[in-house]
């Protein structure tokens, strides 16, 4: 249980934490989200960790972009792919 | 009739793969070229050692030599080698985990994530997060990795996510949310030991 768990604008807590990262994706029905958002309007607590819960999700996909494949983990790949043909 | 170009006159998967499945080497190290850097990132999201990570960049490169004509072009290239590597990974790993059902609280992984306590030191360190990010990622369970780094930083669809990790798209979904908040979790305990 969530300690704390308070019922605003008919939503409770526990239902917007189970949901968060739906209605941060907006991928939740939109009468659903308007509940959540009366919520979270109202929450404190709801609205200050879906701020800090939303930023790590941003933050997350900063790393969109991956490193470079080293050249020696590439060049063993592509030794494996086209192995060199022995005479 | 020529093959299909991207906007800057490269060729697509589709056609690179269309041309190593007729043993066009150079096309298919194109295509290598373009994708291993994610799929490398892909595959250490699921294994532990990185020796692990390699083998499973090798093995997914060479099952899509090897099945580069069974590519459908109405896929996404990178779907479909997130799920060759899976499927590798899967093999490498115990089979059973990958139904492995995660049924920690929400609740619980929201107090850990720090739902009900202020922390201004996180938004303060906000800004300067990417190592942090890149730290916490790096500590979380493998499943949360794997699916963390499909849907968050490639931004594979959720029904392509569904199908690459073998699960409905509810399940997909709450395990997303799950890895997410571990992921939170991660973070505040990082800041919190950086503030110290």
């Amino acid at each position: 249980m969530l300690p704390g768990d308070r019922r605003i604008a008919g939503v409770w807590c526990s239902e917007v934490l189970e949901k968060l990262s739906e209605y941060l994706d907006g991928q939740l029905p939109s009468d659903t989200s308007a509940l959540l958002a009366g919520h979270v309007a109202e929450c404190t607590r709801c609205a200050e960790f879906g701020a800090e819960f939303g930023a790590a999700i941003a933050a997350l996909r900063t790393l969109e972009h991956p490193d470079p494949v080293a050249p020696a983990v590439a060049s063993r790949l592509r030794a494996r792919l086209f192995p060199p043909v022995r005479p | 009739m020529s093959d299909p170009v991207l906007e800057d006159g490269a060729l697509t998967d589709a056609a690179l793969l269309g041309r190593a499945a007729n043993g066009d080497r150079q096309a298919f190290d194109v295509f290598v070229e373009r994708h291993q850097a994610r799929v490398f990132r892909f595959a250490r999201a699921q294994v532990a050692r990185p020796d692990d990570a390699e083998d499973l960049l090798q093995q997914t490169f060479l099952s899509a030599w090897q099945g580069a004509g069974a590519f459908r072009g109405i896929d996404s290239a990178r779907a479909w080698l997130f799920t060759i590597t899976r499927h590798a990974a899967s093999r490498l790993r115990d089979q059973h985990r990958r139904e492995a059902l995660d049924d920690t609280r929400v609740e619980e992984l929201g107090i850990q994530a720090g739902w009900g306590q202020s922390s201004p030191e996180f938004t303060a360190l906000r800004r300067e997060i990417q190592a942090e990010v890149a730290a916490a990622l790096e500590a979380l369970p493998a499943d949360d990795r794997a699916i963390l780094t499909v849907r968050d930083l490639e931004g594979v669809s959720g029904e392509e996510a569904a199908a690459l990790f073998g699960l409905s798209l509810p399940a997909m979904k709450s395990r997303l949310h799950r890895a997410r908040l571990r992921l939170a979790a991660e973070l505040r305990r990082g800041g919190r030991d950086a503030a110290r």
